[in-house]
């Protein structure tokens, strides 16, 4: 390289290296929000969250546990409700039960 | 509405749960205060439940009944395996939060799901939710002045 020559080692690392370094670097930016996201759901993906129950002050005892199977295994979580307080909790596996009608309302829907 | 206390046992369990949790902590925070807001318009509560419903509807049901005043709750459960959203209003609301009012907020809210955006979806249906139950001020009464 005196006379103005590049080596063969430096005409790749000019030519090939710098930009193959700029392009991953390019790419990590790219990238890089969707590795940091927090799972983002995909209508037909399986949901591999653990469930959540946002703002739900559960009630102690339960009446009937044969009848609320599931609701029995939430009530044993014990969480701490401190009057209006916010809390998330995770929730065991719901059994498959069939209340009764209660009377209440609301609806079901698909997407 | 604070957040749980330091020192406090759960907030361990709350920590360790936010790093599985289908929601970043800002969208969170934004439902948490969604839920809020509700409960101060309409003196109703309101919870969501994002996870499995095996039983479906009757899941649900059984989830609603649990909370400390059924009667006066409202619960949004989404199962985004099954792809199926359950609105359960308590006996005590049926007509305050009528058919027409979960309708109108489970199509609010699937049309959000159906591109991917379960949060945004939760948000807009707790809104149009508690829109529907608020309670109007009262400027007149029946009380002679």
């Amino acid at each position: 390289m005196a006379n103005g020559n590049l080596t063969p080692l430096a005409s790749f690392i000019i030519f090939v290296g710098i930009p193959a370094v700029v392009l991953l670097i390019l790419v990590a930016f790219i990238l890089a929000p969707a590795w940091t996201r927090a799972g983002r759901y995909r209508p037909g993906e399986p949901w591999e969250h653990e469930p959540v129950l946002i703002n739900a002050a559960l009630s102690g005892p339960v009446t009937d546990a044969e009848e609320f199977e599931s609701a029995a295994a939430v009530a044993e979580l014990d969480a701490p409700v401190v009057g209006e307080e916010m809390i998330m909790q995770e929730i065991p596996e719901l059994a498959s039960t069939v209340p009764g009608s209660g009377g209440e309302g609301g609806v079901s829907a698909r997407w | 509405m604070e957040s749980v206390p330091a020192g406090d046992p759960f907030a361990e369990r709350v920590g360790d749960q936010m790093l599985d949790s289908p929601f970043t902590t800002p969208q969170t925070a934004s439902l948490e205060k969604n839920l809020a807001t509700a409960h101060a318009i309409t003196g109703l509560r309101f919870s969501i439940y994002v996870g499995a419903l095996p039983a479906g509807r009757d899941s649900a049901i059984a989830l609603q009944r649990k909370m400390a005043d059924p009667g006066l709750s409202v619960l949004i459960a989404v199962d985004p395996d099954q792809r199926t959203l359950e609105i359960v209003t308590g006996p005590l609301i049926v007509e305050r939060v009528d058919q027409r009012a979960c309708q109108l907020a489970s199509l609010a809210m699937t049309s959000r799901f159906a591109i991917g955006d379960i949060a945004a979806g939760l948000r807009d249906g707790i809104f149009v939710l508690a829109e529907h139950a608020r309670v109007p001020a009262t400027l007149h009464t029946d009380q002679p002045g």
